[in-house]
């Protein structure tokens, strides 16, 4: 008897949840949502399969730590060319270097706190799978219609 | 349904949550069933504000066996039911009740159980280790240590193939960047690692 090789499956990354402590991977399979959770070297799989999923949520969050982090850097970056201004008695120096390090912060910052991220969350039977846009909004809208579509397919809301 | 805190092995309240249904998706918070609408909803804690869409959760029903009728195939493993598909690797007749479709594969039970413990079905598969992530670190120490290239260049690169191979086998892309850029990097180490050996003998020599 020959063992039949296993066909390849496709697997479409829709998005991640990268934490502090945890880093998720969100992707789309043929029936279901698949949750790759990083530990170290090891990736830990759960699935929310489409007949499982009892709502699909999609809300806006401005999330703290990353804003006082970059806050925090924006300003180091501030005082480190005021000191080189003042030390060198040029303003030029001291620009450059805020060009190279306090604004590239700056306007993340800005950008983090005027456009909140988009989350979605897959709430299934069992399991949640969770995904965070800080930057692509309109692609966080598709992701989101994109598994209402599948969790609908073949079934009507309640 | 809230979240449930789960008692520890003394009996007090552990950290971990266990997840028990929908809540607001920012505070965890136990909506009330009749709150939950279709569309714009708020939280009634946090004050969050949410697009919801519900589903009503099914479990496939699976299709009811035929009886075996004189001129059909009887199932393997239930001779009074009809076949209704062949699995994929042994070739045995099944009947809908005996048949599990998953990854593309039509198996009966005894091959699911035998693929599944081989870790040949990705999607029966848990736990994965992550060898791209591993061959990238380690191609870091290697170039840090690259006087003995030709010991962890190979070593590298055993890792990074690992990882793509069991990528490209499966379909997955963990790492496949990281894997990439390990197995480049192996090489080059091994090669400096080369280059200090010859040095070495040159200057013994």
């Amino acid at each position: 008897m020959t063992p039949i090789r296993t066909p390849v499956r496709t697997r479409v990354r829709l998005g991640s949840a990268i934490q502090m402590s945890e880093r998720e991977h969100i992707y789309l399979v043929d029936d279901a949502v698949e949750v790759d959770q990083v530990d170290g070297y090891e990736v830990t799989r759960r699935r929310v399969f489409f007949t499982d999923i009892e709502a699909v949520t999609l809300h806006r969050e401005r999330r703290v730590v990353p804003l006082v982090a970059l806050g925090l850097a924006t300003t180091v970056g501030l005082l480190i060319s005021i000191a080189i201004s003042l030390d060198h008695r040029d303003v030029t120096s001291g620009l450059i270097v805020m060009a190279f390090i306090a604004l590239p912060f700056a306007l993340l910052f800005l950008r983090m706190l005027l456009v909140p991220a988009c989350v979605i969350a897959v709430f299934g039977t069992r399991t949640k799978a969770t995904m965070r846009f800080s930057f692509r909004i309109r692609k966080a809208e598709r992701v989101f219609q994109q598994i209402c579509e599948r969790a609908a397919d073949g079934r009507t809301a309640p | 349904m809230a979240a449930a805190v789960v008692p520890d092995a003394h009996g007090s309240p552990a950290k971990r949550r266990i997840y028990t249904g929908f809540t607001c998706p920012a505070c965890v918070y136990d909506i009330p069933a009749e709150r939950r609408v279709d569309g714009d909803n708020r939280c009634l804690r946090c004050g969050t504000l949410f697009q919801l869409r519900r589903f009503s959760p099914l479990r496939e029903a699976g299709a009811l066996p035929m009886p075996a009728a004189g001129d059909s195939t009887p199932c393997a493993f239930h001779a009074a039911n009809s076949a209704a598909a062949s699995c994929t690797r042994c070739g045995s007749f099944i009947c809908s009740l005996c048949v599990i479709t998953t990854d593309r594969q039509e198996l009966c039970p005894g091959c699911f159980d035998r693929l599944a413990k081989e870790g040949a079905l990705p999607s029966a598969r848990q736990i994965v280790r992550n060898w791209n992530g591993m061959a990238f670190h380690f191609s870091f120490l290697a170039l840090c240590l690259s006087p003995l290239g030709l010991l962890l260049g190979p070593a590298t690169i055993w890792l990074a193939i690992k990882g793509l191979g069991h990528n490209r086998r499966s379909g997955e892309r963990i790492s496949q960047v990281a894997g990439w850029f390990a197995l480049v990097l192996g090489v080059i180490v091994t090669v400096i690692g080369g280059i200090f050996l010859l040095m070495m003998l040159k200057v013994l020599g």
